[in-house]
């Protein structure tokens, strides 16, 4: 439970990475979303339920077999976003190799362009 | 200058003399110490410090002590009762709703107030009553299995309960 848990919340940190959340700095340096009303957080409603499954096998690199588990969602998810908006890009005619997250609209506009 | 305010909290009367800019949170933390109510952006966008103001969800972080006199307020530290979990506070536990906990008193007077006026809502609506609650943890997932596991709890007919309790 504690594991699925962190994935959980691994998955939804690596979806706002994809999609919301990015350093914005402008010219002189300044941070220019300091704060939550500029800082874009994934919330409740920008999600469904998650499924997890797991391929359980014991770490070769220490005497109790044991690794890292949370992390594995925010690796995984933001490839998978990308990739997704990529495939649908293509699929509408759109050939875009590369594309910056996190994947504002304006970003997904100006790449269609 | 000092405002004199009475107020209702937790079903306990406090009469006090506050400052006009201190803020309610800072009045239930610094001077109630009621340290449940979290202080998370102060800007009330993170949902942290979500009390009960007369029944409703509210961001304590944006009102001022002086606008709660005469209010009746409900925080975190009210919920439970006799020393019984409230369901939704079951819930958090039972279904893993929290990891670090920050968020979790905001999270449960939100919904707390969601549940007072839905009794059966969807995942869909959960998510949209939450949707002023940042998480950073658990990518609210278990927090509206928590909310679900409450609202099928407090649904429940009494009888059926007991019947349950009775078999454990």
């Amino acid at each position: 439970m504690i594991v699925e848990g962190q994935i959980h919340g691994g998955v939804a940190q690596g979806v706002g990475q994809a999609l919301f959340e990015g350093a914005e700095y402008d010219e002189n340096g300044q941070l220019t979303n300091a704060s939550y009303m500029d800082y874009c957080m994934p919330r409740a409603d920008d999600f469904p339920m998650f499924e997890t499954g797991s391929q359980v096998t014991p770490c070769p690199h220490n005497p109790l077999g044991v690794k890292g588990a949370g992390e594995a969602g925010t690796i995984g998810s933001p490839p998978a976003v990308v990739n997704a908006v990529l495939d649908a890009l293509w699929s509408g005619g759109h050939k875009v190799k590369d594309i910056r997250m996190p994947l504002t609209s304006e970003r997904v506009w100006r790449a269609m362009q | 200058m000092s405002t004199k305010i009475t107020v209702t909290v937790n079903g306990a009367k406090h009469i006090d003399k506050v400052e006009p800019r201190l803020l309610l949170v800072y009045y239930l933390r610094d001077v109630l110490k009621l340290t449940g109510t979290h202080v998370g952006c102060d800007t009330s966008s993170c949902g942290a410090c979500t009390i009960l103001v007369d029944g409703k969800a509210t961001k304590s972080c944006t009102m001022l002590a002086v606008q709660a006199d005469k209010c009746k307020i409900t925080t975190i530290e009210g919920m439970a009762t006799n020393g019984e979990l409230h369901p939704l506070q079951e819930g958090f536990n039972q279904c893993h709703g929290l990891q670090c906990g920050f968020c979790t008193p905001g999270m449960i007077m939100t919904a707390a107030d969601l549940l007072k006026n839905n009794k059966k809502p969807s995942e869909e609506q959960i998510r949209a009553a939450l949707e002023g609650n940042f998480c950073r943890c658990t990518g609210y997932h278990n927090i509206v299995k928590a909310v679900q596991y409450a609202a099928d709890k407090m649904s429940a007919p009494r009888a059926r309960k007991t019947k349950k309790e009775a078999a454990l």
